[in-house]
């Protein structure tokens, strides 16, 4: 996709929640022997992360974002243009939960409200959704709700993704200001490689049945139905290490932003060898590239706005243009830019 | 040089030595799968002081001759 320019927009402000529920990565997990655990963390970085009991959803996590932003913000609720929702994890497969958060948040029934069914590239989807709305509808303020809770797909026996993919919420505002500031998005996707990462069973092109509720041992070694999601951690890892790779260097040569001029990279919070590896390769010094993946795991599409929401308000907020960067499921990817000066972050809320 | 590449992939492994050979291919050893995989590097990157490319990483997952290979290069690079 051609790079698109949205000329007068900004991100106002971002907010995160997380579960109360943590899950530590060396205590828990006993299926897996204690010296792998170790390795497993010394890899990844992931310590721990929050996990959501049953029954809490990811519209649970970003409402309470939600909630914080627009207290925090000071902004009207009648004020709210359009409310986009992205999650793998909806509540209902009918209707869209972005209907149910319009109502839920107080929000005018004028409110344009809709799904965007995307993973870890999500919250760049979302944004670029968000800024298409301003630009393209004449909109003035769109609500971006990014969030999953992907612990509720793993099986708790597979390795492969049970020591990473987490559960967590985010709100981001996102105004057409008429400003000098812009927001640039590009977006990719391979479709052919969707196998790669996925749940096989439990849509509608394979609902679920007894059979793929059965737990084995699969090819890759690792317990789990077809319920549940399946990741072939090589394939992903080569899909991130090299297309995700040449975007970003790509997007970065056209836009003229270096490492140097570049102020904060906002990478999604896929593993921390993975992403010190990207980083690396693009020649980002760690001072530059925040993590949460350390507490917080990788939270799908809450990963990006969860790690800025974090960063602002532990930190401030950075100064100059930011990029950001997500990739996953689909296989879809996206890079933006925009800058987060004066952006608005209110603490992570933990939700019980 | 190549035996101590050996020992040390077969003892962070966890398997005997004598399971590993050129031609040995994940799919061979139950225990090299992805996540070992990179753990296996990382374990290589820090015994050695060597830096490997993501796209190395993902060619050393082809067998332990490749692997070999690739941490080779890299040792007499620094040379």
């Amino acid at each position: 996709m051609p790079k698109s320019v949205f000329d007068g927009v900004r991100i106002r402000g971002v907010a995160g929640a997380v579960p109360q529920g943590r899950v530590d990565n060396l205590r828990d997990h006993e299926f897996c022997p204690v010296e792998d655990r170790k390795k497993i963390v010394d890899l990844t970085r992931v310590a721990g992360y929050r996990k959501s009991p049953p029954g809490m959803c990811a519209s649970d996590l970003c409402a309470a974002a939600a909630d914080a932003l627009l207290t925090g913000l000071g902004t009207a609720r009648d004020s709210i243009d359009a409310l986009v929702f992205v999650s793998m994890t909806p509540d209902y497969r009918v209707p869209s939960t972005a209907c149910i958060l319009q109502d839920r948040l107080n929000l005018r029934t004028s409110t344009a409200a809709f799904d965007v069914n995307m993973g870890c590239s999500g919250f760049v989807v979302g944004l670029y959704n968000a800024c298409a709305l301003l630009k393209g509808g004449g909109l003035k303020r769109v609500l971006l709700l990014a969030g999953d809770t992907q612990t509720k797909l793993c099986h708790d026996e597979d390795k492969n993704v049970v020591f990473i993919l987490a559960d967590g919420g985010t709100a981001t505002l996102v105004e057409a200001d008429g400003g000098d500031s812009d927001i640039t998005v590009e977006l990719m996707t391979d479709g052919s490689r969707f196998q790669n990462l996925y749940v096989p069973a439990g849509g509608f092109r394979r609902p679920s049945t007894d059979q793929t509720r059965e737990v084995r041992q699969q090819a890759d070694g690792a317990m789990r139905s077809d319920d549940n999601l399946y990741m072939n951690g090589m394939e992903i890892f080569k899909f991130s290490a090299t297309d995700v790779v040449k975007s970003i260097a790509g997007f970065m040569e056209t836009e003229r932003l270096t490492p140097e001029n570049v102020s904060r990279l906002f990478l999604h919070q896929a593993n921390w060898f993975m992403n010190d590896k990207i980083a690396k390769k693009l020649k980002f010094s760690a001072d530059k590239v925040p993590y949460t993946i350390g507490f917080y795991g990788n939270t799908g599409s809450a990963s990006i706005p969860l790690t800025i929401a974090h960063h602002v308000s532990e930190c401030g907020a950075p100064t100059g243009r930011c990029l950001m960067s997500g990739f996953g499921v689909g296989l879809s990817w996206g890079v933006a830019s925009a800058p987060l000066d004066g952006v608005y972050a209110p603490a992570i809320v933990e939700l019980s | 040089m190549q035996e101590k590449i050996r020992e040390l992939f077969a003892t962070l492994l966890q398997v005997g030595p004598q399971q590993v050979h050129d031609r040995t291919q994940p799919v061979d050893l139950e225990r090299w799968d992805s996540m070992q995989h990179l753990i296996l590097v990382s374990g290589f990157e820090e015994e050695f002081g060597v830096e490997v490319d993501p796209e190395e990483a993902v060619d050393m997952y082809r067998d332990f001759g490749t692997f070999k290979s690739v941490i080779l290069q890299k040792l007499e690079c620094r040379k």
